[in-house]
């Protein structure tokens, strides 16, 4: 983990709060990815703060791309035939 | 190594205490066993909850409304579903993966009479890998979720057909104790990898768009 993230990480549990949101319930649910972006939205951070969250959000995201990528390799979408199949068996549920 | 198995690269991403239940478990597939639980019982809104009976609306080719209650999950944010952010709701509909496997069958033999014996396996070989491919999360567009409620074999969550319903229709739901099924921590993540892989995955090299300013 490079000083970025750590400091990220490490600062993160200071930094946000979620009573800012609603009712707070379900934050420890997501992702650090969105997070972060909800933490850049309205939390008064210093300009360096900014940036450190704006770099680590940005390489966050491409990093969670390439777990999906990873996770699911054989991943294809449905070929046409497919989309027929299961687009007719959900109209189906209509009659 | 398989490329699952570096997953120290993801730490920024996902608390670390969670990455190896999450390394595991996606070294368990296609068993999703691990994908979901019963209805979080302290949290009463979470991003991936199953609503049953949820109603639902499309547009058929027409352009004419087509409404029917299905079960659904729900697609928004946790950070966006408490009262004061919330006006409606995003969900995509689930079926049954065993009778639309049925439905399948029915339709491959649609108008096929007196098949030879090997054409008939050939339509049950199909029908086998098809189910496989599913029940693996290959298919981009469709979430295959492991046996829970009525859906004794599984069902199928249709992330191509999703609709947008009043929040209000969501506040009801929740009050008659409609919830059947939440996201395990590691499931939870196996959605979003879903969602990314059906959302977000990289284009191919020969889709070029503008540079811009």
């Amino acid at each position: 983990m490079d000083a970025i993230s750590t400091a990220v990480t490490l600062a993160w549990p200071l930094l946000f709060n979620p009573t800012q949101f609603g009712n707070g319930s379900g934050y420890r649910q997501s992702t650090a990815t969105s997070v972060i972006y909800e933490g850049r939205e309205s939390l008064p951070l210093e300009a360096m703060e900014l940036e450190a969250l704006s770099v680590e959000g940005h390489s966050a995201a491409l990093d969670w791309m390439l777990l999906a990528k990873d996770a699911l390799p054989n991943a294809t979408p449905l070929t046409s035939e497919e989309r027929s199949s299961i687009n007719e068996f959900f109209w189906s549920h209509f009659k | 190594m398989s490329p699952v198995e570096d997953f120290s690269r993801f730490a920024t991403i996902i608390p670390e205490e969670h990455l190896p239940a999450l390394a595991n478990n996606l070294r368990r597939i296609p068993d999703f066993s691990w994908l979901l639980d019963l209805p979080h019982a302290e949290i009463e809104r979470l991003q991936g909850d199953v609503l049953s009976n949820f109603p639902t609306v499309f547009l058929d080719e027409g352009g004419e409304p087509r409404s029917r209650e299905f079960t659904v999950l729900v697609l928004n944010n946790t950070c966006d579903l408490p009262d004061d952010r919330l006006d409606f709701i995003t969900t995509a509909p689930i079926v049954d993966f065993n009778k639309y496997l049925e439905f399948e069958r029915e339709r491959q033999y649609r108008d096929k009479n007196g098949l030879a014996d090997w054409e008939k396996r050939r339509i049950e070989d199909r029908l086998q890998e098809y189910g496989r491919v599913l029940r693996n999360n290959d298919k981009t567009e469709i979430l295959y979720l492991p046996p829970f409620s009525d859906f004794t074999h599984g069902a199928l969550v249709l992330l191509h057909l999703v609709c947008s319903v009043s929040a209000k229709l969501y506040y009801d739901a929740l009050r008659q104790g409609r919830r059947v099924a939440s996201f395990t921590q590691t499931g939870f993540y196996f959605l979003l990898i879903k969602l990314t892989t059906h959302f977000a995955r990289a284009k191919a090299s020969e889709v070029a768009r503008a540079n811009g300013a």
